[in-house]
């Protein structure tokens, strides 16, 4: 239905009842508007039908003449987002998003009307990253609510949005936030251009827009940072950092990101410096051992038996007495069974979760080592290594380093420590390499940037008092490096 | 594969500096500098030190002006021979310290085991490191500095408790004239890296450039105090039967009630995890040599894989000890005529052509 034709309403309706034949959950209202029949077209679910009737329906039944355009029948109806439209693909598209249209026998187009309203999630309590201290808030699947979350905490008009749109599909909205005054123009330049090349049919997840961004890439690690706290994406803002904002996700991403990043938790600012720099500590020490204590187990039970004192040997020999198998085999058991433990804990119901936790443990624990299929500092091992991996504040990272940590079994097989130390050199190098956006993933340690440390509180959190009030120059790309 | 030149700091041709004396003086041999100069060796070691800062000197002046050794040459001709001759230096600097790499890991950690399993596995990872670019390799060099350094300083000075102060004295002893050479030769072994950084592509500024000649003065602290905790522990008549002095020094410091006895291991892991990133480095130097020797204008993937491949075959035909002493004072060697001489003059020839 072209603009230069002048269709009657009824030719309007055929057209649209044409077109949305197989759509039953749109709903067509026949009304009469100062003497002149009107059609009121929405889409049930998405919609608000009380909204439609005190703010559309019942205005217009009021009406005594009929309006001589689009602009004056928009003047009628009490609702702020009207918009006259004329190309009826498009408000198609318009109402299976959930705005109602609005058409008058005589007028050539139509009226937008903004009355979306579907059910959705209160904003609660975020369930993956805790916080003792911090604001108990999440985002949700409305990318309505979440900007509005954000925008309560920054009520300023340098906050940016800039919105693209995504999916032929699923018409996904995204919007691209920021700080004008913070953000590093090169970073800023290099991420609209990425999502502007990014060529989708649909996009439900928010990792769908985070892979396209860096491209054709198999790493296990993050080069964006996804939250469901607005505090923390407020944080990164302030930081010069940009946030992406994806409807229907209750997901936010935050980037460029360095691995120092992903290691700080929104407590660490909560507390006292020194409990700040304690708990990095932790998460470092917990790293550490997710990573290395597996490997290490093989490595002096397997192939350097001399490199422990000789109590610690025989007390680890005496413990492995009567397991059947050699330490690499025990090790491979005992790390997959905690697999399954995790993937099952993380999928199941959280009643059942429970059960399986303990169900686990138990058979892991008590029962393996009694039936000497695994000896008891086996247990040890695997549960510090497993303990250790859940330090970790980003889930993303913490599945990377379990991938990790068994490459590093693999090498500790044949070649113990020297296969250990080879393997952490190669993924060290690894992450030296890696880059979000041009900022150097292990900066501001490589490259090391004393300034930035202290800018970014990297390790030694600084007090609120003597913290720099501008953006760290770890977010800041050195010249030359713009490509994600 | 693609070529790249990615640009690093002073403050990483510092950490570089740093590094690479650390790792050469580990594995510093001590029947050769002992023999030749004896007691007077420390003194010995000063003087390469000092001789390098020419050479250090020259290639922050070539930095400055955006320049590697090869750009500041004035003839193609010479750009080849000087860029074959540095991927020589490098190979053979790579497989000289692979070659001991391997001693020390088949001697404490992996006993019997193959030595080309070993060197394969060590040339990978190096030739990882160079492929991944300079710079990038710097940044993992930083990051495992910023992580092992302080245990590494502690485990390096831990030795203290065990010398005797006293048989550092007499300090000098009477040099023979026909070892002089010899011996200046020998005392720039444990800088020989800053004879290949004019090849690394930096970015160097006036400013900065202290933080390269800190990064010096650095390596000379560790050669001296590796020699001289040496003198102290062993004496000079013991440190002549020595090959690896100062891995002999960390090996003799027990300690007791802790989870281990021996704290030699932890050392190697961690000499180890800085040599690999430092033989990369030097890789990746030497393949810039070579593919300017060839008329490539950055470092190309090809020339790194070939050196990886040659440096695994030529260690192995220097497996036998006797090799060593040559190669080693041919190193110093190679490193002393471009420090003092080559350096020096494309530094000066580049002053002229941009003037």
């Amino acid at each position: 239905m072209g603009e230069s034709e002048n269709p009657t309403l009824a030719q309007q309706e055929q057209w649209f009842r044409r077109v949305l034949q197989h759509a039953p959950d749109v709903q067509y209202r026949s009304l009469t508007v100062g003497g002149r029949s009107a059609l009121l077209i929405a889409a049930e679910g998405l919609s608000s039908p009380p909204w439609l009737q005190s703010s559309v329906i019942a205005p217009l039944n009021e009406v005594t003449q009929p309006p001589a355009s689009l602009k004056e029948l928009g003047t009628l109806v009490s609702i702020h987002g009207v918009k006259e439209m004329y190309d009826y693909r498009e408000a198609v598209q318009e109402l299976l998003r959930g705005r109602a249209l609005l058409l008058l026998d005589g007028l050539s187009g139509l009226l937008r009307l903004e009355v979306r309203e579907f059910q959705q999630r209160p904003v609660e309590q975020p369930t993956n990253e805790l916080s003792i201290r911090g604001a108990k808030d999440s985002f949700v699947e409305s990318l309505e609510v979440n900007r509005a979350l954000l925008r309560r905490r920054l009520p300023t008009t340098d906050l940016h949005m800039e919105p693209f749109h995504f999916g032929d599909l699923s018409g996904t909205r995204v919007e691209l936030l920021y700080l004008a005054s913070r953000v590093n123009q090169q970073v800023l330049q290099a991420v609209r251009q990425r999502l502007q090349a990014i060529r989708t049919t649909r996009v439900l997840h928010s990792a769908e827009i985070e892979e396209r961004l860096f491209g054709k890439r198999y790493s296990p690690f993050p080069l964006a940072q996804w939250t469901e706290r607005p505090d923390r994406v407020v944080a990164g803002i302030t930081e010069g950092r940009l946030a992406i904002l994806i409807d229907n996700t209750p997901i936010v991403l935050v980037l460029p990101v360095t691995l120092s990043t992903l290691y700080q938790a929104p407590d660490d600012y909560a507390f006292s410096p020194p409990a700040g720099v304690f708990l990095r500590l932790i998460r470092v020490a917990g790293l550490t051992a997710s990573l290395v204590l597996p490997a290490l187990y093989v490595a002096f039970t397997s192939v350097n038996h001399g490199v422990l004192r000789v109590q610690l040997m025989l007390a680890i020999a005496a413990s492995r007495e009567g397991v059947p198998y050699p330490a690499f085999v025990e090790v491979i058991i005992m790390e997959l069974m905690m697999e399954l433990i995790n993937e099952a804990t993380v999928r199941l119901p959280k009643i059942i979760g429970g059960t399986a936790t303990i169900v686990g443990g138990l058979i892991i624990g008590q029962a393996a080592a009694e039936a000497k299929i695994i000896s008891n500092i086996m247990i040890v091992v695997t549960s510090a290594s497993a303990i250790g991996n859940y330090t970790a504040p980003n889930y993303t990272v913490g599945i990377a380093w379990r991938l990790c940590k068994y490459g590093l079994i693999l090498l500790a097989i044949p070649f113990g420590l020297h296969g250990m130390a080879a393997g952490s050199i190669l993924l060290l190098l690894y992450l030296a390499s890696l880059e979000s956006f041009g900022i150097p993933y292990l900066s501001p340690l490589g490259p090391f940037r004393w300034s930035d440390m202290k800018e970014d509180s990297t390790i030694f959190r600084s007090p609120w008092s003597t913290m720099p009030d501008q953006q760290p120059g770890t977010y800041v790309p050195p010249p030359e490096r713009t490509k994600p | 594969m693609r070529a790249y030149r990615q640009e690093i700091s002073t403050g990483q041709v510092a950490v570089l500096i740093l590094a690479a004396s650390f790792v050469l003086s580990s594995i510093r041999i001590g029947y050769i500098g002992f023999r030749l100069t004896g007691r007077s060796n420390w003194l010995f070691s000063l003087l390469g030190g000092l001789l390098s800062l020419v050479g250090l000197w020259s290639a922050l002046r070539l930095q400055r002006r955006g320049l590697t050794l090869l750009d500041a040459l004035p003839w193609s001709g010479w750009r080849m021979v000087t860029g074959l001759a540095a991927g020589l230096f490098s190979t053979v600097l790579v497989v000289y310290v692979n070659r001991h790499a391997i001693d020390l890991v088949r001697v404490t950690l992996l006993p019997g085991t193959s030595s080309l399993w070993l060197s394969l596995i060590n040339m990978a990872v190096a030739g990882y490191a160079a492929w991944i670019g300079v710079e990038r390799a710097m940044r993992g060099l930083q990051a495992a500095g910023f992580f092992a350094g302080g245990l590494l300083l502690v485990l390096s000075l831990l030795p203290l408790q065990m010398v005797n102060a006293a048989w550092l004295v007499p300090w000098f002893e009477g040099v023979a004239p026909d070892s002089w050479l010899p011996g200046i030769v020998e005392g720039i072994y444990p800088f020989s890296t800053t004879a290949v950084l004019p090849l690394l592509p930096a970015r160097g500024d006036r400013k900065s450039e202290r933080l390269a000649y800190l990064g010096l003065a650095g390596g000379l602290v560790v050669v001296l105090l590796h020699t001289l905790m040496g003198m102290a522990k062993f004496g000079v008549e013991t440190l002549i039967t020595l090959k690896y002095p100062f891995i002999s020094l960390i090996d003799a410091v027990r300690v007791e009630n802790f989870v281990v006895e021996r704290l030699l291991f932890g050392y190697l892991v961690l000499w180890y995890l800085l040599a690999m990133i430092v033989l990369g480095i030097i890789l990746q130097a030497g393949a810039y040599g070579l593919s300017r020797a060839v008329g490539k204008p950055q470092t190309s993937p090809w020339a790194i894989l070939v050196m990886t491949v040659v440096a695994v075959l030529a260690l192995q035909f220097m497996r036998s000890s006797t090799a060593i002493v040559p190669v080693q004072m041919g190193l110093s060697a190679g490193a002393l005529l471009l420090s003092v001489l080559v350096l020096p003059l494309a530094a000066l020839l580049s002053g002229r052509r941009q003037s």
